[in-house]
């Protein structure tokens, strides 16, 4: 399987970013420890030219990291055409025991990654580099997670044979077999639904109510921004496989997250879980940028990204409703009744 | 109240630092210039002047020290940054012009209003009054190549002013002119500095250095400041 041409893309990709990644870690090293602004000296002066290509190549690797999720997505899918029994990402990713650890990592890494882009963007908007140190240690603590993805992305690679069975997903959602895909499929929308619009609900109000512009706290509304969002995300999958699924698939055995991002679905999981990712980023990250204060010329940046980041949050989180319920509503108003 | 306008503080430029062909062009250069005035920076072939331009001009950076400009220290800004400062404050004259051969007067004129997004008719509209300024109404659709060499050399200055800079910088403006071509430029920049202009001519021409109408000069040896 080495050589089939997605995994060979995906592994000279992760490899050369990888590469990128590390020799940017080390120029992020010298520019942590060494690092003074006030400084004239000619180290000084090196490390200021440095910053510049080094932030600009590891925005670039970053960004291309983002967009590995996808291409890994992608992958799989595709690959389930040469495994035996398996019909789509999900046969392909349960075919070794490093596909859904890989997967779940490369989603962790996607915001981690965006939340650093977003920091260095920020960054570059002010003339006296007022985050070049957190910055830099924040890719430093990143840098983990790229090793990590790209031992797994080999192991991955190695471990996968076409001539063992895999399961599809129709047995690895579902509700009366055993491991987290079960449990995911076998929650209870009696449970699942009210949480996951309680934090809709919360997220909302703490927009408009806490986080007014005149509100007294708003800096509390912003910081719980951050694990409100992560909450949404994590029930916003478990609704995609529980419910939405049921709905678009219009069966109550097949609850599989991937399939409905193909042709024979028209797409419909693509603008769903680019509004889903978008959202949770854009949210997570508006939250985020409560913390930074320091100097005013960098906070008043910082609100006005903030502001433009919130508002994407809000309508994609919004648009991942109104797409996720839509397959729902339309069968209930069809057939009158519930799956 | 200081009307200090632009300012070096032991600034140091070497080229291919670290490596075999390393060379120090300037080296703890300091100078002051107040606003409003006409200065020479002087010295032979070799001497430094041009790199002390170029690092005043924000056309590089320092290896170290310091180079303020209107009171922002823009050897510390990022490039970016000191692009900007550059392209606000900063009209540069170069010592071969470098204006594009195959482009009209006009359109070399309003080149640096291009990045800034003016419209075509406001760019238009202050090349005009530069043009008039600089007697080149009659070559506005010329194409510079087809220009004598004073004439050149007008058409740089009015594109060194097109961004209304208040720092002008003029490399060797006297190297590739006869003695009436400099007295000409010598003209223009005397009625520059009347209506407020600060005004760095790098030069070893004492046609230059020594006219009256030049407020201080400094001399650099080896990119050494000795006066």
């Amino acid at each position: 399987m080495m050589l089939d041409p997605w995994i060979l893309g995906l592994i000279i990709g992760h490899s050369a970013l990888l590469l990128i990644f590390s020799l940017g870690l080390i120029n992020a090293w010298q520019i942590f420890s060494g690092w003074d602004y006030n400084s004239t000296a000619e180290k000084q002066f090196l490390l200021e030219k440095k910053t510049y290509l080094v932030s600009t190549v590891m925005n670039f690797a970053l960004f291309t990291q983002i967009l590995m999720l996808f291409l890994f997505g992608m992958a799989a899918d595709e690959l389930a055409n040469v495994l035996p029994g398996a019909m789509c990402a999900v046969g392909t990713l349960s075919s070794t025991s490093y596909g859904f650890a890989l997967l779940d990592l490369k989603i962790v890494s996607f915001f981690a990654y965006f939340i650093w882009l977003v920091v260095n963007y920020l960054d570059n908007q002010i003339e006296t580099y007022p985050l070049v140190r957190k910055k830099y240690l924040a890719l430093m603590l990143l840098y983990p997670f790229a090793v990590v993805e790209t031992v797994l992305l080999f192991a991955f690679a190695f471990d996968l044979d076409p001539s063992v069975i895999t399961s599809c997903c129709g047995s690895v959602y579902n509700e009366g077999a055993e491991g987290l895909g079960a449990s995911l499929a076998g929650a209870s929308a009696g449970f699942i639904l009210p949480l996951f619009f309680s934090i809709v609900i919360l997220l909302l109000l703490n927009r408009f109510v806490f986080n007014r512009r005149d509100a007294g706290k708003k800096w509390l509304g912003n910081l719980l921004e951050f694990p409100l969002w992560i909450a949404f995300f994590i029930t916003a999958i478990v609704v995609i496989i529980s419910f939405i699924s049921t709905y678009v698939y219009e069966m109550l055995s097949h609850k599989c997250p991937f399939c409905f991002m193909g042709a024979e679905y028209h797409y419909y999981g693509v603008p769903l879980y680019l509004c889903l990712f978008v959202a949770t980023a854009t949210g997570m990250t508006g939250g985020l940028l409560e913390t930074i204060k320091r100097p005013e010329t960098l906070a008043e940046k910082a609100r006005l990204l903030q502001k433009k980041m919130n508002t994407v949050s809000l309508w994609g989180m919004l648009a991942f409703v109104v797409i996720g319920f839509l397959p729902f509503a339309t069968y209930y108003i069809k057939t009158g009744r519930l799956i | 109240m200081s009307n200090l306008i632009v300012e070096t503080i032991n600034v140091t430029k070497t080229y291919n630092l670290g490596k075999p062909n390393e060379v120090t062009a300037v080296k703890d250069a300091s100078l002051q210039i107040n606003a409003g005035s006409l200065v020479v920076l002087k010295g032979p072939s070799g001497s430094g002047k041009t790199t002390l331009l170029s690092l005043i001009g924000c056309q590089t950076k320092p290896t170290r020290g310091e180079v303020i400009i209107l009171g922002k220290k823009v050897s510390k800004l990022p490039e970016k940054f000191m692009n900007l400062h550059k392209r606000n404050h900063i009209g540069f004259i170069f010592q071969h012009f470098q204006l594009i051969a195959g482009m009209s007067v006009l359109d070399n004129i309003v080149l640096p209003l291009i990045p800034e997004g003016i419209s075509p008719k406001e760019r238009s509209k202050r090349a005009d009054q530069l043009l008039e300024q600089f007697d080149l109404a009659h070559r506005r659709q010329f194409k510079v190549s087809h220009l004598s060499g004073g004439e050149q050399q007008r058409v740089a200055i009015a594109r060194a002013l097109i961004n209304n800079a208040g720092i002008l910088l003029a490399d060797e403006p006297s190297a590739h002119l006869d003695s009436r071509l400099t007295s000409d430029f010598l003209d223009h920049v005397k009625q520059l500095k009347r209506s407020g202009h600060t005004i760095l001519i790098t030069s070893h021409d004492p046609i230059i250095y020594q006219h009256p109408a030049v407020d201080q000069v400094f001399e650099i040896k080896d990119g050494q400041m000795i006066s």
